[in-house]
């Protein structure tokens, strides 16, 4: 018999997410792929799709899902779980989805395994994967017959395309409860910003006194531009002036702890690294091999950051294009 | 009469005000030592040694202090001649009278060069925002004032007397002022006895709202001094019980806290040695004890309370607040107010304010006990420090690792831990540098190669060791500092370390041999096996060995540690330690860690290593010895962000390089870290190397060169 | 106004890897120093400073877990909440997500929350769903990631972290509130915090007193099971290449390797 996988797809400006049909092809792959779409911008996604694996689509174009989407998604998902009986509801990790996912299970008695980072179903069930704690694996599964949530890791799954294929359209009949509508927004203030955070960026490229003089830096700010994270520095260069006291990252600077760290001719004296030891892979590029930062690297490069860097960044450019 | 009695009252007032202020103080004890403080009191207030170390308003001020204490002398005999009388011994004796007018030209010329120092020469450190710029200038009139209608007092006597009241200066001012009648003389030497008098007794009331209430606190100050080990900061006792953590407000200062308020003479010494105040920051130390002085003032009414005889005559309140805006000022809080909050962060702990002061005044314990209430009253400290405060709380030392791993950087090395060899004669204290950061973590594995060189048998604690607070402390967080010194006592016990339970203390006075240091004595019984009641604990870290030696006997922790240049210095006198004389061919300097030098005296042990192990001995920066200039990283500053000014550790590293050394060595894992941020930061990299003293001993070990 | 604020003691992610016990397939917390969950001091610090501004409110720590919680508990109180409650039952060992959230609402509405504050998510399991799970017990609203929170009458209006920047928006009271990390800085105990600690009320409170069966919660409740607990694949532990020419291609191989571009 065959699986039915549902997808929430989130819209953003009209148009569905990445992460949302990056579960749609992984849904795809596991048996019969349903999405639901929600929000004005909903009948136009809606036939698009299929392309991404899609055979059918619930569609429900009300902007009250545009205001906050947890409420009145949970009310419209609930009533579609009391209509059909799909395998699963797989949702990738996202600020609202994890909300939504949360409200679901406990409204409707359903089991949820989160941070899935791979899932089957097989003769014997559905099997999760979700890594813990650097170490471990645990291999899960839902107890119950009944649907259950697996909420994955961003970027555990690849966007697929299933050229060709059309969806089915179902316009869902409903209107929305006013309990689902007590929040308001008042305002979205979009924050342009050249980069994220220092704290918050998933990617930190950081130099120290191995770049030998302060216009290298630059190498430094290209690289986490083109990996779409923070540049930061160490208390060294930052007292020599190279940059300001905000780039700091350490013992006395920011604590930061992205996936991923790439260390550029720093050594890693213990006032730096007590700021970025919780980072998730560390890559560092130093000249002098008994450097202290490759005792915590993942990769650890005996080199001069100052040529490898820009061949980085050019390099992956070139994988990304 | 009447005036004289209308003088002294209003000065008993003032002056009665100012002691019965201190009795509203915390208690406090400084009665210990009784020999040495007679001693210090000659020494320093009659010999003037603490002024005298700066030469030219030292020598200037010795004689203005001593003239100013014969013209009392002289005073006394002027107004006993107005009675016909005179002192006895002193009242006819030519000698005294030959002294009193040396002394007047002597003051004289002093008044000529403060009045040059203070107007022209104007040392920033002479700046006072308690008393504004007149108040240095008024007394120097007045002083000035009772010198010249003394000197016209007595050339008028004499003139008067017909030469019969003789006098150096009457005999030389009377051709000056001969010409005068018999009468004028008389109306003239009466007139400026009178002025002489009202300017003497003017002088008495203006003096305890002045600057120069010194005159009078000074000798006290000096007397009442600490004879505590000047690294220990004053414990606080049933912390667990009490409802003030610390110093907010003034009156919880003790009265030896506060008297230094009103010795302090605003030189301005402390200024100038402040490493914080001379890269740009707001802590002028002499402000700190000023603005304790001023805020006690101005609370004086309230202090004093309602039922006092000053606020039942109206005149508690010392300072007045002139303006809604002074009121507004003063009666905020004290710290934020008076003193700022920067300030208190701003200092390294480094002990040159103290050690500089010419009056025994204590500014490092003030400032602790202000940011003690900052901390744990009111949760007020840099940010960066809560990092800290939670992982020495939870990890036993400074970052988020755990402390299992704290004998990590010994694998390999074959240094057992003290749980495998309970009976170790030496017990090495590697501290939380040593154990966890890797660049002390050489320093660490150098030490135990010139202990196994020496034959030393001896064990690190391991995870066992856990960090000794000392930071915590210093930052002000004196609960933290108390928690983890307490368990580190009852490690350091429970191996049998307290060299004051009663056998050991018994076994120890049959040996003590009081010609020996310390670590003489600790190195001579090294392998003889007999004292393994009383053993040595030794440590690279000069923080965690002064609060583990000086400060954990306030907690029934009593240890014979010692500093591992100290150590060092011992194996080599005693010869257990052979080293290639002038091994090291570098130019080279030291650097004196403060908590080695200034707060424990050990100055020449560390020279006396370098000197033999390198060819060129130590080539000094301008700041050495007990003049050191901190790398920074004292008082917790190390874990603080340095955001204003210049960097102390730059500016340090810059004096270094000065002396065109190839090295600088150091004896302080914080120290080695500053210095070598601090040589990064100007880039200096292929300059100057940062080494601890026991790298450069385990490299001559390794490498014995025979010329 | 009553404020709540649920909190979690866990194995302090600092200093521990956390494991999984093989055969119990739980946490293991023997032999691992346990704290306040560091997130939790932030949330608690957020409501310590609304309840201030608020005025005439009281903040209410809840946990859930065995006796010793009771140290995390006490730093809640250090740190400024006025009691604290601890829910302990051995039959609680084992609960999922969704049966922490049922006993906590259980908790909650039977003290009459009008605020509940949690972190996004705990250090240690980090489903981050208790929060949502709570607010739909309860069925009240949840606001999530704040990183400013404000009551006004009735409403509250909080400005939430959004992907692309930040959003204000307005709900009823009672309601969820979580924390965005990093919004709020952790307040240090003063001395008068931890004596005061040890004076403030706290109480224990078990499955009866609120009304709950045994069977309904632990493992019995749960709705999830663990299967297999393996070993992760191993990270090329600190692997050490020299540069001679291809750094680059092999540092995007690395990043390839493990999804990071």
């Amino acid at each position: 018999m065959a699986n039915t996988i549902w997808v929430l797809v989130e819209l953003e400006g009209g148009a569905p997410v990445r992460s949302s049909l990056e579960v749609l092809g992984k849904a795809a792959r596991l048996g019969r792929a349903e999405a639901i779409v929600l929000g004005s911008g909903a009948a136009e996604v809606a036939p698009t799709l299929g392309e991404y694996g899609a055979e059918k689509v619930y569609v429900h174009a009300d902007a009250a899902y545009d205001q906050y989407l947890t409420l009145p998604a949970v009310e419209t998902v609930s009533k579609l779980f009391a209509e059909h009986q799909p395998t699963l509801l797989l949702l990738p990790t996202t600020y609202d989805l994890r909300d939504i996912a949360a409200r679901l299970s406990m409204r409707n008695g359903m089991g949820l395994i989160t941070d899935a980072t791979d899932l089957t179903i097989g003769d014997d069930g559905l099997k999760v994967t979700v890594p813990w704690g650097g170490e471990t694996v645990v291999t899960a599964t839902l107890t119950q017959q009944r649907p259950g949530i697996v909420l994955t890791r961003p970027k555990a799954f690849s966007v697929e395309q299933y050229a060709g294929r059309t969806a089915e359209i179902e316009n869902i009949n409903t209107t929305i409860s006013a309990e689902s509508q007590t929040i308001r927004v008042i305002e979205t203030v979009e924050v342009k910003s050249e980069g994220p955070a220092l704290e918050d960026a998933a990617v930190v490229v950081s130099g120290g006194r191995g770049l030998g003089k302060a216009e290298n830096f630059h190498y430094v700010e290209e690289l986490a531009e083109i990996l779409g994270g923070a540049p930061g520095a160490t208390r060294a260069i930052v007292d020599a002036g190279w940059l300001p006291y905000s780039y700091q990252i350490g013992q006395t600077g920011k604590t930061v702890k992205p996936t991923l760290y790439i260390a550029a001719g720093i050594s890693g004296a213990i006032q730096h690294l007590a700021g970025m030891k919780g980072s998730k892979y560390i890559i560092a590029i130093n000249k002098d091999e008994h450097a202290p930062i490759f005792a915590n690297a993942d990769l650890g490069v005996i080199g001069d950051a100052v040529s490898i860097l820009p061949q980085l960044s050019t390099e992956i450019k070139r994988r990304k294009a | 009469m009447l005036l004289f009695l209308a003088a002294l009252i209003l000065f008993g007032i003032r002056a009665g005000q100012l002691v019965t202020l201190l009795t509203k103080a915390r208690p406090e004890d400084r009665t210990d030592h009784i020999n040495d403080r007679i001693g210090a009191f000659f020494k320093v207030v009659l010999g003037q040694s603490g002024v005298l170390r700066d030469p030219i308003p030292g020598i200037a001020h010795f004689f203005t202090f001593w003239g100013f204490i014969l013209i009392q002398f002289g005073l006394l005999n002027l107004i006993l001649g107005a009675f016909n009388g005179s002192l006895p011994f002193l009242g006819d004796n030519r000698i005294f009278a030959i002294i009193l007018d040396i002394f007047v030209v002597l003051v004289t010329f002093s008044l000529i060069v403060f009045a040059i120092r203070r107007g022209i020469v104007r040392p920033r450190q002479l700046n006072s925002a308690l008393h504004g710029p007149w108040d240095g200038f008024i007394i120097l009139g007045l002083i000035l004032l009772v010198i010249l209608t003394l000197a016209l007092v007595e050339g008028f006597e004499y003139a008067a007397s017909n030469g019969a009241a003789w006098t150096p200066i009457g005999a030389f001012l009377h051709p000056l002022l001969g010409r005068a009648s018999q009468q004028t003389n008389i109306i003239a030497y009466r007139s400026f006895w009178w002025l002489h008098m009202i300017t003497v007794l003017g002088f008495l009331i203006y003096l305890p709202r002045s600057k120069h209430l010194h005159l009078m606190a000074t000798p006290f100050n000096v007397f009442f001094r600490s004879y505590k080990p000047k690294g220990a900061l004053p414990l606080i006792e049933n912390l667990e019980e009490r409802e003030d953590y610390g110093v907010s407000k003034v009156e919880q200062f003790t009265w030896k806290q506060l008297l230094d308020g009103y010795a302090c003479t605003e030189c301005g010494r402390c200024n100038t040695v402040c490493p914080a105040l001379n890269t740009g920051k707001p802590l002028y130390p002499k402000e700190i004890i000023l603005g304790a002085k001023e805020a006690l003032f101005v609370r004086s009414g309230e202090i004093l309370g309602k039922d006092s005889i000053y606020n039942k005559l109206g005149i508690a309140g010392i300072k007045a607040d002139k303006t809604p805006a002074e009121k507004e000022a003063h009666h905020e809080p004290m710290i934020g107010g008076i003193i700022s909050k920067e300030a208190l962060w701003a200092c390294t702990t480094c002990m040159a304010c103290v050690e500089i002061c010419p009056v025994s005044i204590e500014h490092v314990p003030k400032i602790v006990d202000m940011r003690r209430s900052l901390v744990m009253e009111e949760s007020e400290f840099p940010q960066e420090v809560t990092s800290l405060f939670n992982n020495i709380e939870r990890n036993g030392n400074p970052w988020e690792i755990s402390n299992d791993k704290r004998a990590e950087w010994a694998a390999g090395l074959e240094i057992p831990l003290l749980a495998e060899n309970p009976e170790a004669e030496v017990l090495y204290w590697v501290g939380c540098m040593g154990s966890f950061d890797r660049r002390n973590q050489q320093v660490a594995t150098s030490v135990a190669k010139v202990l196994k060189a020496a034959n030393v048998d001896f064990a690190i604690l391991g995870p066992e060791e856990t960090c000794t607070g000392d930071p915590a402390r210093r930052i002000g967080n004196e609960y933290l500092w108390q928690m983890q010194a307490m368990q580190n006592i009852e490690t350091l016990n429970g191996y049998g370390f307290n060299t004051k339970p009663e056998t050991a203390k018994a076994e120890d006075a049959s040996t003590e041999n009081a010609e020996k240091t310390e670590a003489a004595r600790a190195v001579e019984k090294l392998g003889t096996g007999t004292l393994t009641k009383h053993r040595t604990i030794i440590t690279a870290c000069p923080h965690c060995f002064n609060t583990i030696k000086n400060e954990y006997p306030q907690l029934g922790g009593d240890y014979e540690v010692i500093h591992h240049t100290v150590f060092i210095d011992n194996l080599m006198e005693a010869e257990k330690l052979k080293l290639t004389t002038g091994f090291d061919k570098r130019k080279l300097t030291y650097h004196d860690p403060c908590y080695v030098g200034r707060y424990n005296d050990s100055y020449d042990e560390p020279r006396r290593v370098l000197t033999v192990i390198n060819d060129k001995g130590v080539t000094e920066m301008g700041r050495n010895r007990n003049k050191s200039f901190c790398c920074g990283g004292g008082g917790g500053r190390v874990w603080m962000e340095e955001k204003v000014g210049q960097r102390i550790n730059q500016t340090r590293v810059n004096e270094a390089l000065g002396t065109e050394a190839e090295v600088l060595a150091a004896g302080c894992p914080f120290c080695i870290t500053m210095f070598e941020d601090g040589i990064k930061g100007v880039e200096a990299e292929e300059k100057m190397k940062v080494e601890d003293i026991s790298e450069i001993i385990a490299r001559a070990i390794e490498k014995p060169v025979t010329n | 106004m009553k404020m709540f604020v649920c909190i979690k003691q866990v194995p302090d992610p600092n200093t521990t890897v956390s494991k999984l016990d093989p055969n119990t397939k739980r946490l293991v917390r023997n032999g691992v120093s346990l704290v306040l969950d560091p997130g939790d001091e932030s949330t608690i610090s957020a409501a310590i400073k609304l309840r201030d501004k608020v005025g005439n409110s009281e903040l209410v720590a809840v946990s859930m877990g065995p006796a010793s919680a009771q140290e995390a508990m006490r730093r809640a109180l250090a740190m400024g909440a006025d009691r604290a409650i601890l829910i302990s039952d051995p039959a609680l060992a084992g609960s999922d997500a969704g049966t922490t959230a049922r006993v906590l609402a259980a908790l909650l509405k039977k003290e009459g929350a009008d605020v509940i504050f949690c972190s996004t998510e705990s250090t240690d399991g980090y489903t981050g769903m208790v929060p949502g799970g709570i607010a739909e017990v309860m069925g009240i609203p949840q606001l999530t990631f704040a990183r400013e929170i404000n009551i006004e009458g009735q409403k509250a209006v909080i400005k939430r972290v959004i992907p692309k920047g930040y959003q204000t928006i307005e709900s009823s009271l009672p309601a969820v509130i979580t924390i965005a990390s990093g919004s709020f800085e952790a307040i240090y105990p003063t001395m008068k915090g931890i004596m005061g600690a040890k004076r403030k009320p706290y109480s224990q409170v078990s499955l009866a007193d609120l009304g709950l069966e045994a069977s309904q919660v632990g493992e019995a409740g749960a709705r999830e099971q663990v299967l297999s607990i393996g070993t992760a694949e191993a990270r090329a532990a600190g692997q050490i290449i020299k540069d001679d020419g291809n750094a680059a291609q092999q540092i995007a191989e690395f990043l390839q390797r493990y999804q990071l571009l």
